[in-house]
């Protein structure tokens, strides 16, 4: 009760500053942005801050967190501020919290959506072409390793990967096996690399292990919503096998925050990338080593005829000396 | 101008430093002072350290950290191979044990099992009221559908408790023996007790496959192994010396030394590392977890990933009651081999 | 200084019976370079010296000394005299820097590993100041322990050690272990364990020292009865002077490491060689000690008529005061088996009971 009064108090100051006719840049105030921990999500919240602080005046504060947890504090508390990178396939409690108006949705962050599917290595493909189908890896399970790397427990996707080879596995004798841990997902996928060995599961894109790690995509059949929305749910009565939509990833703030700060809202409302931007930035940053500050860097000096439209006059002004 | 320049024109190495450019990315400090429209310009009290970083930035021919790194990771996928064709085989024997315990304790029917611990546990403390307090938790881990979990943790717990003990009571042994080995080996346990799990976890799966259940054996292994290793050096030096004397004088030779007196004197200080030994498997459950262990671990990883505090709660609940469960029975056992010394 | 003669004989006589243990020439320095330490001491360096200008500590200088089998050599001397570290050359429990330790006319310090674990199984056997019973064993098993570490027959042993126990006064408290004991009961067990393992040699590290004086008389007591009958060869340390004179057959007394005197214990303290030794010996009760056979004039012709009676060669002093009713003017004639060898008048034993008078470089500072 406190947080939201003082927000309002906030909000009522802000406002006053703005109609006494200081620019609205200066009065952006403090900001708490997420910084997702994987590679698309910092680099996004890099960009981000970089643009608050430089165009707008913000001092930003970043919070390392993740889609559920941060839906839950935003929900509850108000804060973060802004949440990036949102996979709503991987967070049910998304859509009523839209509903109820706890969440203002601003754009998708990445424009082509997130991809989410079923990989094989492209090696493995070339010598066993019949394993770019799902019939195709059912039919010869050893090729794959018998065995398909699942989710982690926890994850949404894990509920909706085994209700899936539920119903497609059967007598194959292909393994479910449930990942500890995303690092350890990431990890295998790796290992088999760095040995040519086979793998069969899960991953999804823009990544950099994607980047980095030339996988095909295995063709599961078509994308059907009911289908899909029967397999996130672990009671599933009916699990049939269809692919993943795409997956729609959404930059979040609270409502008082867009009341309170028009200027920054508009530009992240704007912030958007397609996947051949990101999958370049992931792309450099691997081959770099880079940082995502570094990646950061590299976007805002290259991508000049990007970023320049996502800002308002203002901060297009004070970030002149960059703009080419 | 970078803060080091004037330091290899100074020196004559600048033509050096220009044939190799592996220019790092620009940095986020540059970027902000291009935006301000000034070259970034430092003030003579904020000079940087003259890391490997900040002398690339005058020098290309330096490398940069992250090419350290790399290089580090590089040698490793360069000796992986062998590694894999050493290390696979010895440490087979881990997993068949794992997955011979947690089928054996997951298939057996659950008043066969909870009957055979109740039976050991009453034999190992001769005390009632622990042997009750023993089935009530295991009832009630049942009652709140919990018992496989909790089964399969048990399982994890006593085979690794038990190769912990069959390596490190000798390495303990060899370490009083030997002032040399005893400080060659300290700084390994202390590293094992603090280097992040996951920092030789993710290079094993370069090693065996993730779903090897070596890989978190040895994660608990290599945490849990150094209490009792540690306490039994310190319980065999801590043997009376006048005792040790006596021996001597008697004609005993070491193996008589090591197993008439050393050890059965030792024992309470080996059964006290054995405790903790325990305690601390059990401390790794989670990350055990998190590389693929079945068990209350991968509960508690849900709940916390679902936000769902209720399963994560209980699930690590059920921990602290296994864990309770073992302290007390080997608190007990412990109890009797010191009355039977009566020290 | 050596008291005899470097002979290279391996059956010495000491006291007219076979030296069982010869030790010569030993040496012990403790310190990080225990030759060098050694170089030092043979050149003249004295003790507090050697510890000052070379970090090193002096054990033991010079020790020359012969056991005799079958007899009680004690060796005592003060702290820091250097007994402990003596009797623990004997069975190697601590090593030599320089020197011979002869038992039964064999060096062992030639001795391998597993030759003298054999020396210390069978030969010699030993009794601890702290006991130093094996705390997790009954008092059975720990008697047994010589035995069982020769690897015996647990019958045999059994039967020994119950034999044993029960010849030092322990029956009945078998399966008890040794915290439920008292001191004196389980130094007893102790040297019953000794007794076990029927070595010849006993080394008795103060076996008595940590006892009530009143368990210390009787266990000293007991001591000799038991010796009566087995004759073995102990060699004894103690501090108390009382307590040597009482049991010792041949005496030893060490200083700073070295031996200032030793021989037949009356001789001792009737020719103290120095005033240490005459400080040393100050104290005691010098008719309680003496003996008849040390004071007596010896009989050269017949036996004197005026004799008031006959006394034992062996009779202490006080029983002859106490005889003559402390009449000086009596005498005696002092008999050995029934047989007169000599005589023995009160005032010469008066003048016996007063020492010679302590010097100031003795240990007394008043």
């Amino acid at each position: 009760m406190k947080i939201k009064h003082l927000k309002k108090s906030i909000g009522a100051i802000a406002l006053l500053a703005a109609f006494s006719g200081h620019s609205q840049a200066a009065d952006c105030g403090e900001v708490s942005i997420t910084e997702m921990d994987w590679d698309s999500g910092r680099v996004v919240t890099a960009v981000a801050k970089f643009l608050m602080e430089q165009g707008h005046g913000c001092t930003v504060t970043v919070v390392p967190s993740a889609s559920v947890p941060a839906l839950a504090s935003l929900a509850e508390t108000g804060k973060p501020d802004i949440l990036t990178e949102i996979w709503t396939n991987g967070a049910p409690a998304y859509n009523g919290m839209v509903e109820s108006g706890k969440i203002e949705p601003l754009t998708e962050v990445l424009s082509d959506g997130g991809v989410e599917a079923w990989w094989v290595p492209t090696y493995l493909v070339e010598k066993h072409p019949e394993l770019a189908t799902l019939d195709g890896i059912l039919a010869n399970p050893e090729l794959v390793g018998s065995r398909f790397h699942n989710c982690p427990v926890g994850w949404t996707c894990q509920v909706i990967n085994t209700n899936i080879a539920k119903a497609a596995f059967g007598e194959s004798g292909i393994e479910d096996f449930i990942h500890g841990s995303g690092e350890t997902l990431a990890a295998s996928i790796g290992s088999a690399f760095e040995s040519k060995e086979p793998w069969f599961g899960y991953y999804w894109a823009p990544t950099s292990i994607l980047g980095k790690y030339p996988m095909t995509m295995v063709d599961i059949g078509p994308s059907v919503p009911e289908i899909h929305e029967c397999n996130s749910m672990e009671d599933c009565a009916t699990p049939k096998v269809g692919a993943y939509p795409k997956s729609i990833v959404t930059t979040v703030v609270s409502d008082t925050f867009s009341a309170g700060n028009p200027a920054v809202t508009d530009m992240m409302r704007n912030l958007q990338f397609t996947n051949t931007e990101m999958g370049e930035l992931l792309a450099w940053k691997e081959d770099n080593n880079a940082s995502a500050d570094e990646t950061a860097v590299k976007f805002l000096t290259d991508y000049q005829d990007v970023w320049p439209n996502w800002l308002g006059d203002d901060a297009k002004a004070k970030l002149s000396a960059l703009i080419k | 101008m970078a803060a080091y320049d004037w330091f290899f024109d100074l020196v004559g190495l600048r033509d050096w430093c220009d044939t190799d450019k592996t220019q790092g990315a620009m940095s986020m400090a540059d970027l902000l002072a291009k935006a301000n429209g000034a070259e970034a310009t430092t003030a003579w009290w904020d000079v940087p350290f003259p890391s490997l970083d900040t002398l690339n930035k005058s020098c290309g021919a330096v490398s940069r950290t992250r090419d350290f790194t790399v290089s580090i990771e590089d040698a490793f996928l360069g000796v992986k191979d062998n590694l894999k064709a050493v290390l696979d085989p010895l440490t087979q024997p881990l997993s068949w044990m794992l997955d011979g315990a947690l089928s054996l304790f997951v298939s057996t029917p659950w008043w066969l099992l909870i009957g055979v611990l109740l039976i050991i546990t009453y034999y190992a403390s001769r005390n009632v009221l622990v042997t009750i307090f023993v089935a009530l938790s295991f009832f009630l881990l049942a009652f709140i559908d919990h018992y496989t979990y909790a089964v399969q943790t048990l399982s994890i717990i006593f085979v690794c408790t038990i190769i912990s003990v069959l390596l490190g009571v000798p390495i303990g042994i060899a370490m009083s023996k030997s002032n040399a080995f005893q400080r060659f080996t300290i700084p390994i346990l202390d590293m094992l007790q603090t280097l992040p799990s996951f920092v030789y976890l993710i290079p094993l799966i370069f090693l065996f496959s993730v779903t090897e259940s070596k890989l978190y054996g040895i994660a608990i292994i290599m945490y849990a192994i150094v209490p009792v290793v540690r306490l039994t050096d310190l319980g065999i030096r801590l043997v009376d010396k006048d005792v040790i004397e006596a021996a001597n004088a008697f004609g005993m030779s070491s193996r008589q030394k090591l197993f008439g007196v050393e050890i059965p004197l030792a024992l309470p200080n080996i059964m006290a590392g054995v405790n903790q030994t325990i305690m601390m498997a059990l401390a790794m459950v989670v990350i055990a977890s998190l590389v693929s262990a079945p068990g209350l671990g991968t509960l508690v990883l849900r709940g916390i990933r679902n936000l769902e505090l209720g399963v994560g709660l209980v699930s690590g609940f059920a921990i602290v009651l296994l864990a309770v469960v073992l302290d007390r029975v080997s608190k007990a056992s412990l109890a009797r081999i010191n009355t039977a010394h009566s020290q | 200084m050596s008291q005899e003669t470097n002979e290279q004989q391996s059956t010495k006589q000491v006291n007219n019976v076979n030296a069982k243990v010869i030790i010569r020439d030993l040496f012990k320095i403790f310190g990080d370079n225990p030759k060098s330490g050694l170089e030092q001491v043979r050149n003249g360096v004295d003790k507090s010296d050697l510890l000052e200008h070379h970090g090193q500590v002096l054990g033991l200088r010079d020790i020359n000394v012969d056991i005799g089998e079958g007899q009680i050599t004690v060796i005592m001397g003060l702290s820091g005299s250097g007994k402990s570290t003596l009797i623990r050359h004997l069975n190697r429990l601590i090593e030599p820097t320089a020197g011979e330790i002869l038992v039964d006319g064999v060096d062992v310090m030639t001795f391998s590993k597993k030759q003298l674990r054999e020396l210390r199984q069978t030969q010699m056997s030993m009794v601890f100041q702290k006991f130093a019973l094996l705390p997790h064993r009954s008092v059975l098993q720990n008697a047994g322990t010589a035995m069982r570490v020769r690897g015996e027959d647990e019958d045999v042993i059994n039967v020994e050690a119950y034999k044993w126990l029960e010849r030092v006064g322990l029956k009945g408290v078998e399966n008890q272990y040794p915290h439920q004991l008292s001191g004196g009961m389980q130094q007893r067990v102790g040297i019953a364990r000794a007794l076990t393992s029927n070595a010849p040699i006993m080394l008795m590290d103060e076996a008595f020292s940590a006892l009530d004086p009143l368990i210390r008389t009787d266990m000293q007591n007991l001591l000799l009865e038991l010796q009566k009958d087995l004759h073995k060869t102990i060699v004894f340390i103690t501090h108390d002077l009382d307590e040597a004179l009482k049991i010792a057959d041949h005496l030893v007394i060490l200083k700073d490491g070295h031996i200032v005197q030793q021989g037949e214990p009356q001789d001792i303290l009737l020719n103290p060689k120095d005033p240490y030794i005459e400080d040393f010996v100050g104290d005691i009760n010098r008719a309680r000690v003496l003996r008849a056979r040390s004071i007596m004039m010896p009989l050269n012709g017949s036996v004197p008529a005026e004799a008031q009676g006959q006394v034992d060669h062996d009779d202490t002093l006080e029983s002859i005061i106490a005889r003559s009713g402390g009449d000086i003017a009596h005498a005696y004639v002092v008999v050995k088996d029934g047989v007169p060898v000599g005589t023995l008048d009160m005032t010469a034993l008066l003048k016996s009971l007063v020492p010679r008078i302590s010097s100031d470089a003795g240990v007394r500072n008043y």
